[in-house]
C-alpha cells in the first residue's frame, strides 16, 4: 500500500498529476480515486508549496468525475427505456439477450 | 489406533447399508408429475402465441374448479381470492374455452399465475376439443378479400393463437388425476388458515416478441462469446415426392403442357398441448388422408403397366408444414415457379405451372358415410372425371359448382396461379360446410374417433376403417385409369396391405412392413420408436429425429417401384452397380414386402428401383435474401426453444408455521454465534497465531 505520508511532496504531486492525466483516456475511475485520495492532502493538511497544484488537480478530477457520472446515467436510462423501441439497433447494442422476453 | 480405524470403517459401512435409500429433502417436499402436457410458444412474423412462464417456474396456491357452479362461486369468493398473492387454477378440461378463460383473466388479472387442466378419465373427454381458429388458416386462405367467411371448424376456440403470460399445462393420465385430487382433498379447506396445496409450473420459453426479432437475435453473435445461442427454429420439415420411374423427360426433350397430375396430402398437424413421448393426435387429419394416399400409390404402382401406355405423369406429393398457414404449399409453389421442381438431376426438364394438368388432394378425411368432392374453378374442371368418380363410388358427393373450398393446401396452389392454370379436386369429409372432425388439430384426435380399438389392433386386423379405405382407394384408382388410360378395369388392392398400413401408422411404426421395404441400417433406425404411432406435429428446421419422413419416403418409393425388378434375382453388389449407372433413380436392396409382390417366385432380397425426392419445406420467407419477416407475402412461423418443463405439487404452510420456522431459524443463528463466542473466550486455541512452545 502506498502511504502518502512517507512520500516527499514532489513525489505526491507527481502521483496526483499522473492520475489526472491518465484519467483523460476515458478512465473516470482514476479521476474519482484521485479526488478521494488526495482530498486530505489538498485541503486538510498544512500547506506546503505543491499543495496549490494538487488542489487544482483534485478539483478538476472531481468535476471530470461528475461529468462522467451524468453521461453514464443518462445513457443507462436511455438504453433501458428505448432498447425495445429502437428495433434492430437496440439488438445490435445489446450484449446479452434476455431469454424469453423482448 | 488401528482398531479404532477399523471400528469407524465398520460403523460407516453399516450406516451405508441401512441408509441406502437416501432421500433428498427436496424429494420429500415436492410431488412431481412427469407425464403432463404443456403449451409452448410459437412466433410468426409479427406476433407471439402460446404460453410463457418465468425462468424459475410459476407457483401459486392451487384451486380446483370442476364445473360451472364452482366457477361462479370461486369468482364471487373475494375473501379467498384476497387470501393469496397468486393462484394456479386447476380447471376441468371441459371448461377450457374462451368464455371461462377470459373471465378468469379479467377477474384475477395478475393473480392468475398458471392454469392446469385435467381430464378425469378417457371416456369423459369433451365432445369437441379444438383450439384452432373457427376458420382454420384464414390468414392465408384463397378467400382473403371476401367478406363472407365460412366457419369450417365452428367449435374451434382459437385459444391456440392467443398469447398467455402464464403457463398452461394439461394432465391427461388417470393416475396423475387421482394423485392430484387425493392431495387436494387432504389439504385444502376453504379457510385460509390451514395448510394448502400449491403448484409450480415451469415451462420457460427462450424466444420472444416475433420471428423477425428472434431470427435476428439468432444471427447476431458477439465474437467475444463463442457460443451462439439459438432462441427459435423455423417451422418446416420435408416435402416428399415420388412417381413411377418410367420414362424421364431429359433435356433437350420438351415436356408437354398439361401432362403432370399432382396428388397431394399433408404429414403434419399441431396440438396445443405437447408431451414428450406422448400421442400427438392426428388420426383423422392427416393420418386417414395419408393412409389413403399411400394405398392409392400402391394401386398405381400395381397397375403401372396400364399407366405406361399413356403420357401423363402422376406425381405423389406430401407436404409438411401446412397446418400453420400453408408454409409447405408456399414453398412447393415457390420452387415450381422458380424452376427447381423436381430437384436432383439438372438434366431433368423442370415442371412448371403450365405443365400441370390438375391437382387432387386428400384432406381432413374422417370415417363418414359420405365424402364431399370440392372442385375449383368451374372453367377448368373435367366434368367427365367427376362423373366417373361418382359413378365408381356413390359415397362421394360433388359439391356445387364454385362453392367455397375447405381449408386445404390446394387453396395456395390456386392462389399462386390465380386459378387460371389447372383445376383442383379436393376429397374431404365435411357436412354442410362443417368439418366432421370434432378434434381438429388436437391431441384427442386419436384412433378411437375412427372406431378402432387400438389396444386390440393387430398387424393384419381388418377393421371397418380399413375396409372403408379400400373402398375409396379402389374406386379412385379405377377412375384414374378410366380417365387417363381410357380403359374400364376393375382394380383391387389387397386388404392386407391397408391393414398393415393402418397398424404401422396408428399403432406401431416399428412394424414388419417398414422392415421389409428398407435396408438393414434404415430399418434399424425405427427400433427406437417401438410401440409409438407415427407422430404428427410441428416439425422444425433443422429436421429433428422424427421417424415420419424416413417412413413416408421408404414406403412411398417402394410402392411406386419399378416392378420389373421383382422378377430379377439380384444381390446387393449388382444393385449397387445399377445405381452407379442411373442418376435419376435410387436403388436399394431390401427384404421385400410379400403382399405387394405379384410374381410367383420369391427371392431372399430384391433390388428396388424407385424415384424419390425430398425438399425442405421451410417457408420461402426464411430462404429469400433480405426478406423482411414482418411482411405477409409468405408465412414465417418459428417455434421457440425450451429446456426443462416441470410440474410439481407442494404444500404451502400456514402463516403461523412460516413465522415459527423463521423465528427458530433466527434463534439457531444467534445461539450458534453465542456458542462460538463462548468457545473462543474460554479456550486457548487460536488458529491465526503460530503455536508457541
Amino acid at each position: 500500500m502506498v502511504s502518502l505520508s512517507k512520500k516527499s511532496p514532489e513525489e505526491r504531486l507527481n502521483i496526483c498529476r499522473k492520475y489526472y492525466r491518465a484519467g483523460f483516456a476515458f478512465l473516470p475511475l482514476l479521476w474519482l480515486i484521485n479526488a478521494i485520495w488526495f482530498y486530505k492532502q489538498a485541503f486538510k493538511v498544512e500547506s506546503y508549496p505543491q499543495q496549490a497544484q494538487i488542489r487544482t488537480y483534485v478539483i478538476r478530477s472531481a468535476i471530470g468525475t461528475l461529468i462522467w457520472i451524468i453521461i453514464i446515467v443518462a445513457w443507462n436510462i436511455t438504453f433501458q427505456l428505448l432498447r425495445t423501441k429502437m428495433g434492430p439497433l437496440g439488438d445490435f447494442l445489446t450484449f446479452v439477450y434476455p431469454r424469453g422476453y423482448y | 489406533m488401528r482398531s479404532s480405524v477399523i471400528f469407524v470403517y465398520l460403523l460407516l459401512s453399516i450406516l451405508c447399508v441401512y441408509c441406502s435409500q437416501p432421500k433428498r429433502i427436496v424429494d420429500q417436499m415436492y410431488i412431481s408429475f412427469d407425464h403432463a402436457r404443456y403449451c409452448v410458444r410459437r412466433l410468426n412474423g409479427t406476433h407471439e402465441i402460446g404460453c410463457q412462464s418465468s425462468a424459475s417456474g410459476n407457483s401459486g396456491r392451487m384451486y380446483m374448479i370442476d364445473n360451472d357452479e364452482e366457477f361462479n362461486s370461486y369468482l364471487m369468493n373475494t375473501k379467498l381470492i384476497d387470501s393469496s398473492g397468486s393462484f394456479i387454477i386447476v380447471l376441468n378440461v371441459n371448461l377450457f374455452n374462451t368464455y371461462y378463460v377470459d373471465k378468469l383473466i379479467t377477474s384475477l388479472s395478475s393473480k392468475l399465475n398458471g392454469l392446469l387442466l385435467y381430464l378425469k378419465s378417457t371416456p369423459s373427454r369433451p365432445e369437441y376439443f379444438s383450439h384452432d381458429d373457427q376458420c382454420p388458416n384464414h390468414r392465408y386462405s384463397y378467400y382473403l378479400n371476401q367478406t363472407e367467411i365460412i366457419n369450417w371448424n365452428s367449435k374451434g376456440t382459437g385459444l391456440f393463437f392467443r398469447s398467455f403470460p402464464f403457463p398452461i399445462m394439461l394432465i391427461d393420465e388417470e393416475d396423475d388425476y387421482k394423485q392430484l385430487i387425493k392431495f387436494y382433498r387432504q389439504f385444502n379447506y376453504s379457510q385460509s388458515s390451514s395448510p394448502t396445496c400449491g403448484l409450480e409450473l415451469k415451462s420457460f420459453q427462450n424466444a420472444a416478441h416475433s420471428s423477425k426479432t428472434c431470427i435476428r437475435r439468432n444471427d447476431i453473435s458477439h465474437s467475444l462469446i463463442d457460443l451462439e445461442e439459438t432462441f427459435c427454429d423455423p417451422v418446416g420439415g420435408l416435402n416428399i415426392y415420388s412417381k413411377l420411374p418410367q420414362s424421364f423427360i431429359i433435356i433437350p426433350k420438351k415436356r408437354q403442357p398439361k401432362s403432370v397430375i399432382l396428388i397431394l396430402t399433408t404429414t403434419d398437424s399441431f396440438q396445443m398441448f405437447l408431451k414428450i413421448k406422448g400421442t400427438t393426435g392426428g388420426a383423422q387429419q392427416p393420418a386417414t388422408s395419408l393412409i389413403t394416399f399411400l394405398a392409392l400409390a400402391h394401386l398405381i404402382g400395381q397397375e403401372q403397366n396400364e399407366f405406361k401406355q399413356q403420357d401423363k405423369e402422376i406425381i405423389f406429393v406430401t407436404l409438411d408444414g401446412d397446418a400453420l398457414d400453408y408454409s409447405a404449399s408456399f414453398k412447393f409453389m415457390f420452387d415450381m415457379i422458380n424452376g427447381s421442381f423436381p430437384i436432383g438431376n439438372q438434366n431433368e426438364e423442370p415442371i412448371k405451372v403450365e405443365h400441370i394438368h390438375s391437382i387432387i388432394e386428400f384432406q381432413s378425411l374422417s370415417l363418414t358415410d359420405k365424402l364431399s368432392l370440392y372442385t375449383y374453378p368451374s372453367s377448368l374442371i373435367n366434368q367427365t372425371f367427376i362423373d366417373t368418380l361418382v359413378h365408381n363410388n356413390p359415397m362421394i358427393i360433388p359439391m356445387a359448382v364454385d362453392s367455397s373450398l375447405p381449408p386445404a393446401s390446394s387453396q395456395i396452389f390456386l392462389r399462386q396461379t390465380s386459378s387460371l392454370s389447372f383445376p383442383a379436386y379436393i376429397l374431404t369429409s365435411t357436412n354442410q360446410n362443417q368439418l366432421s372432425n370434432h378434434y381438429y388439430h388436437s391431441f384427442f384426435d386419436d384412433p378411437s374417433t375412427l372406431s378402432i380399438n387400438i389396444s386390440s389392433l393387430e398387424y393384419n386386423s381388418t377393421t371397418e376403417f380399413s375396409q372403408w379405405i379400400k373402398n375409396i382407394v379402389e374406386s379412385f384408382g379405377q377412375t384414374l385409369i378410366e380417365s387417363f388410360v381410357g380403359i374400364k378395369k376393375n382394380v383391387t388392392i389387397k386388404q392386407e396391405i391397408i391393414n398393415n398400413l393402418v397398424y404401422c401408422i396408428l399403432k406401431n411404426i416399428n412394424c414388419p412392413l417398414i422392415h421389409n421395404v428398407t435396408n438393414q441400417s434404415t430399418g434399424n433406425s425405427f427400433d427406437s420408436s417401438n410401440e409409438t404411432s407415427l407422430p404428427f406435429s410441428i416439425n422444425t428446421y433443422p429436421v429433428a429425429a422424427t421417424p415420419t419422413f424416413p417412413f413416408v419416403q421408404n414406403i412411398l418409393s417402394y410402392f411406386l417401384r419399378d416392378r420389373i425388378y421383382d422378377t430379377y434375382n439380384l444381390n446387393e453388389t449388382t444393385c449397387k452397380q445399377y445405381s452407379n449407372n442411373d442418376s435419376f433413380c435410387s436403388y436399394t436392396y431390401v427384404g421385400g414386402y410379400a403382399p405387394s409382390i405379384m410374381s410367383e417366385q420369391s427371392f431372399d432380397g430384391y433390388c428396388v428401383r424407385s424415384y424419390i425426392r425430398s425438399v425442405s419445406s421451410m417457408s420461402p420467407a426464411f430462404t429469400i435474401d433480405n426478406y423482411d419477416l414482418s411482411q405477409t407475402t409468405y408465412p414465417a412461423w418459428t417455434e421457440s426453444r425450451w429446456t426443462t418443463i416441470s410440474l410439481r405439487l407442494f404444500v404451502i404452510p400456514t402463516r403461523k408455521h412460516e413465522i415459527i420456522t423463521l423465528v427458530i431459524g433466527i434463534l439457531l443463528l444467534s445461539v450458534s454465534f453465542i456458542v462460538c463466542f463462548i468457545l473462543r473466550y474460554y479456550t486457548n486455541i487460536s488458529l491465526l497465531q503460530p503455536s508457541s512452545s
